[in-house]
């Protein structure tokens, strides 16, 4: 039983092809293609209403397309089996944007949700696994077992990360982040980020709008705009050749200008 | 006993360990995949291993062979080497990305010695005792305080009628009034029913069936109408009131109409209570003419009499004193209901699962006030001979 498949460079994590969106009469994507390579962390970028969230969950399968295929490690999401849907789930982790933690479990029970769907573990083990993952977050140990209203908004995140990782996920979807921390917190969970990544080797797919976030952390950068993903490449090719105004006004801007010199 | 092996687990992918003696160091080979996914096995493997006991030499412990590993692995191989000995016991052979793993997880590992905070089962039951003995106390008072509250915005606003939202008193007579009238005229002409035909059945052994209608009219007039719609009233709109408030109290806007310099209780609190002291007396009268329109169906029905007769009857039975008795508990009951749900809207804290609980305590509370009241009511005005 060889759950996590092999690990080469050049694989695709995700592949959307020809994703087309609507909302009523609104086209949010058209004929969107976007490739997420394995083992690296792609940050999404893009103003406001480009769909970055509806991208994020068409891909998650929380919400429908009219058109177009996306393929998980190498399945196509819309022709599995629930069976098959399902282990496809336990190879990703969500982080979504305000942790999105059960309210009637404390942290500890909620790290266990995905253990305890899963996986057919003593309780002692997943009590290890679980306080495993909440210092791996840098969550302190008292936090475990405090429900998530006691937590402040940055270890909520960090307490929903934990979660994310419970199972060692192939891939990990982040929605936003460091939106609402302050800078220093926001340039921890940005080290956090990278730190967990090079260790477990997972896939990041990152929706941000943080500049800091896109130079600390990401391999790569997908721009969306036009109902198109733009501009796909390294945060500073984006910088030296933005090639859309868009990308322009976001990376050649002053902040962007100062943060792409000093990193 | 070195060469105690994991039995039956030595194909490549699957978790395996060898422990053998080289040259003074025991070397235990560890190979195949350290995954959550297998962990029943390594825990096993690693179970059988315990009874290596090294002494004196040195332990290698070799990743070479090892496949992939996650954390569940990773902190399994670090607890071994821990229970081996934390000085002498060694990674050796360990690929990069298995080493600042297995770093990490050492890292974060003491951690899990954690013991979870202990709990006080006596203690605990002493204190929500407390609780629920003093939340009465605590309650009355905070339902007290709120009354004054709405009294002086009340004032405020007698003082300077401008100030009064006519707008939203006339839709929120609307919501609790209007709205109302299908429910409980349906509910009352029903029970109406049922209360002349149970009175007639009883008091047909005495030959006095035709008391049942000076029954129906007395406790209709005085109680079954307000009672009946004040409960369909706390349940509507008291409910409604505290998720309108609680729900604004949720996203800060009542923070919000603060710092424009607007009372929320000027704004959302008094055209509700206002609004409900207007409407449920005019829904206890349609539910005493309910109840006594339900009583003269069922008294040609059961009884055979006319209408015409069933009126005269109630007519010599009933005095006007009985609806007065009723009507005058409607405009109590009304601003019981109406503080009840504000005052639990107010009290909503940040999480929308708060606001649900609101909403259930308030309909509780508000009916079981509703009776409460009545009662007192009762007692008061037999005592006083109406």
């Amino acid at each position: 039983m060889n759950e996590t498949p092999p690990r080469t460079q050049h694989d695709y994590a995700i592949r959307v092809r020809g994703l087309t969106k609507r909302f009523g009469r609104q086209v949010i994507f058209e004929n969107l293609d976007l490739d997420v390579m394995r083992g690296e962390i792609l940050g999404i970028a893009g103003g406001s209403g480009t769909g970055k969230s509806v991208l994020l969950r068409s891909i998650l399968g929380l919400l429908t397309f009219e058109a177009g295929t996306v393929e998980v490690l190498g399945k196509n999401f819309q022709t599995l089996s629930s069976q098959e849907r399902i282990a496809i789930e336990r190879h990703w982790g969500v982080l979504f944007q305000d942790g999105a933690l059960f309210s009637s479990l404390n942290v500890l029970q909620n790290v266990q949700v995905p253990m305890r769907e899963h996986l057919d573990l003593p309780q002692k083990v997943m009590d290890e696994l679980a306080l495993l993952k909440i210092a791996m977050v840098g969550l302190p140990a008292n936090a475990a077992y405090k429900p998530p209203s006691e937590l402040s908004g940055g270890m909520r995140k960090r307490a929903g990360l934990a979660r994310a990782l419970a199972l060692d996920p192939g891939i990990l979807f982040l929605d936003e982040p460091t939106s609402g921390l302050d800078p220093i917190a926001a340039a921890a969970f940005d080290r956090l980020i990278r730190n967990l990544q090079q260790t477990l080797g997972f896939t990041v797919y990152m929706i941000t709008h943080d500049l800091d976030s896109i130079f600390a952390v990401c391999d790569r950068v997908a721009v969306l705009a036009d109902k198109h993903v733009v501009r796909v490449g390294q945060p500073m090719d984006l910088v030296r050749d933005p090639g859309h105004p868009w990308v322009r006004e976001y990376f050649c801007g002053e902040r962007g200008r100062v943060i792409a010199r000093t990193s | 006993m070195l060469n105690h092996a994991a039995k039956g687990f030595d194909q490549v992918l699957y978790p395996a360990c060898r422990a053998t003696l080289e040259g003074g160091v025991v070397r235990v080979v560890v190979s195949g995949d350290w995954t959550l996914a297998v962990l029943g096995k390594i825990r096993d493997i690693v179970d059988d291993l315990g009874a290596v006991k090294p002494g004196v030499q040195p332990v290698e412990i070799d990743l070479g062979q090892l496949q992939i590993l996650d954390t569940a692995g990773a902190l399994a191989l670090v607890s071994l080497r821990n229970s081996i000995d934390g000085k002498t016991a060694t990674f050796v052979n360990e690929r990069s990305e298995h080493r600042i793993l297995l770093d990490e997880v050492a890292r974060a590992a003491p951690a899990t010695a954690e013991a979870p905070p202990r709990r006080r089962p006596l203690a605990e039951m002493a204190g929500w005792f407390l609780t629920a003995a003093t939340a009465i106390g605590r309650d009355a008072i905070r339902l007290t305080t709120f009354l004054g509250e709405t009294a002086a915005a009340m004032a405020r606003v007698i003082v300077r009628p401008a100030k009064f939202r006519g707008t939203s008193f006339i839709h929120q007579i609307q919501q609790t009034g209007l709205t109302a009238v299908p429910i409980i005229a349906l509910v009352c002409f029903l029970i109406g029913g049922v209360i002349l035909q149970q009175g007639a059945r009883q008091l047909r052994g005495f030959g006095a069936e035709s008391l049942s209608i000076d029954m129906l009219g007395i406790l209709t007039l005085r109680e079954v109408g307000i009672i009946l719609a004040a409960v369909m009233v706390a349940g509507r709109s008291a409910s409604a009131f505290t998720a309108q408030i609680g729900t604004m109290k949720m996203r800060e806007e009542i923070d919000a109409m603060r710092t424009l310099g607007i009372d929320p209780i000027e704004t959302l609190v008094l055209p509700r209570i206002l609004a409900l002291i207007v409407a449920l007396p005019l829904l206890v009268f349609v539910a005493d003419m309910m109840c006594l329109a339900g009583g003269a169906l069922m008294a040609k029905l059961y009884l055979s009499l006319d209408l015409p007769i069933y009126l005269q009857r109630l007519n010599s039975a009933v005095q006007v004193k009985h609806l007065y008795v009723g009507l005058i508990k409607a405009p109590f009951a009304a601003l019981v209901i109406g503080l009840v749900g504000c005052l639990e809207g107010m009290s909503v804290q940040g999480s929308a699962e708060s606001v649900g609980t609101q909403v259930t305590t308030a309909v509780v509370k508000a009916i079981f006030l509703v009776l409460v009241l009545d009662a007192v009511f009762a007692i008061f005005l037999s005592a006083s001979g109406f």
